[in-house]
């Protein structure tokens, strides 16, 4: 009995640590446009439509890149900060001379957590990662 | 991307961390609730209600797995979702003031024709004070039907290979696979946490019912409210 308490325990400890997502706020308004994140003279345009993005909806996700050499491969990965949501990875086509677009779903929390990260992985390289809400 | 057997190991494997990570903050009320309200001590009723659960998300792999499309399903049952997440929180509100022994309206109920003894009974067999092995699978497969992110993106998945397989059959038993070995990893965590709570909740039931029942209660309302 000793052993389950000490085990029960330790997972409510663990359920804990989850919520500390709470101080995590969105760095991109994405119902109002692409956003833009740029470092070593690169940069990564972020885009979903239609907006406002919506949970259980076809959305399209769209990366314009600037400055990067011959991209093999560009994969958007979607993931909620601090909680387990399971693998959701959209894979990027080239639609234009930098641009890439691809289809995909973001699943409803029904916790109403809202806060999801867009990590745009190149050649198997996450590069960066835009935080940002999306409406139920 | 990825191969189909490598998909089959990132389901496994995202369903056997997810259910430690997200599974035992979303169905662990319900969990928590017929583990403490039934009073058996044996595996069988969670290795049960495991399998009513996996048993839905096979269906529902399926179906995404067979039409090639997430949304066409989840539109479809989302309605229906919500319906059982609110009969979900009745239930462990039920289970809470089963396991107190709380009826406070028993005795106007009593003195109602309308309402016969017979419905307090029946009453009280819903907040499952006599829980039997049998209810276990049936209970697993409404569980599985309770809204949850984290199987809804290995619903996306499963769709998404069902739309490049060769036909809707092939494109069935892949959802199929994918959701089975899904639902599999998710079980040793649900499956632990139902174990110690069993063992907590015979405590429980002599010392600290009352709270465990206040829990459960609150437990209950929160599930209500999310459903709203």
């Amino acid at each position: 009995m000793k052993k389950s308490v000490i085990i029960f325990l330790i997972l409510l400890a663990i359920a804990a640590c989850y919520n500390r997502e709470a101080n995590l706020s969105p760095d991109c308004n994405i119902h109002s446009g692409a956003c833009i994140k740029s470092y070593n003279g690169k940069e990564i345009s972020f885009g979903i439509e239609p907006m406002p993005v919506k949970a259980m909806e076809s959305l399209y996700f769209r990366v314009k890149l600037t400055n990067y050499k011959n991209p093999q491969s560009i994969i958007v990965n979607l993931s909620m900060p601090k909680m387990s949501m399971g693998y959701n990875q959209v894979s990027l086509e080239k639609r234009g001379l930098d641009t890439y677009e691809g289809r995909g779903i973001i699943p409803a929390c029904p916790s109403g957590r809202r806060l999801w990260k867009a990590s745009i992985i190149i050649n198997d390289k996450v590069e960066e990662s835009f935080l940002f809400n999306v409406h139920y | 991307m990825f191969t189909i057997e490598s998909v089959y190991i990132l389901m496994f494997t995202s369903g056997l961390f997810g259910g430690f990570g997200h599974c035992l903050g979303m169905c662990g009320p319900l969990v928590a609730s017929y583990s403490v309200a039934f009073k058996g001590k044996n595996l069988v009723p969670h290795i049960l209600y495991n399998l009513g659960r996996i048993s839905t998300y096979t269906l529902l792999g399926g179906l995404v797995g067979m039409t090639g499309s997430f949304l066409g399903i989840a539109v479809h049952i989302q309605g229906f979702q919500r319906f059982i997440m609110i009969i979900a929180g009745i239930l462990i509100v039920l289970m809470g003031i089963g396991l107190a022994g709380w009826f406070p309206f028993m005795p106007f109920l009593r003195n109602q024709e309308i309402f016969s003894l017979n419905f307090v009974q029946k009453l009280k067999s819903i907040s499952l004070e006599s829980l039997r092995i049998g209810s276990f699978y049936p209970l697993g497969i409404f569980a599985g039907f309770i809204p949850c992110g984290l199987t809804y993106t290995a619903l996306i998945t499963a769709a998404r290979t069902g739309m490049e397989a060769e036909n809707h059959f092939l494109g069935f038993l892949n959802g199929v696979t994918m959701m089975l070995l899904f639902g599999l990893g998710t079980m040793p965590a649900l499956l632990l946490f139902g174990k110690i709570m069993s063992a907590i909740g015979a405590q429980m039931r002599q010392r600290l019912y009352r709270l465990s029942a206040i829990l459960m209660v609150i437990m209950g309302i929160i599930f209500i409210a999310r459903s709203l």
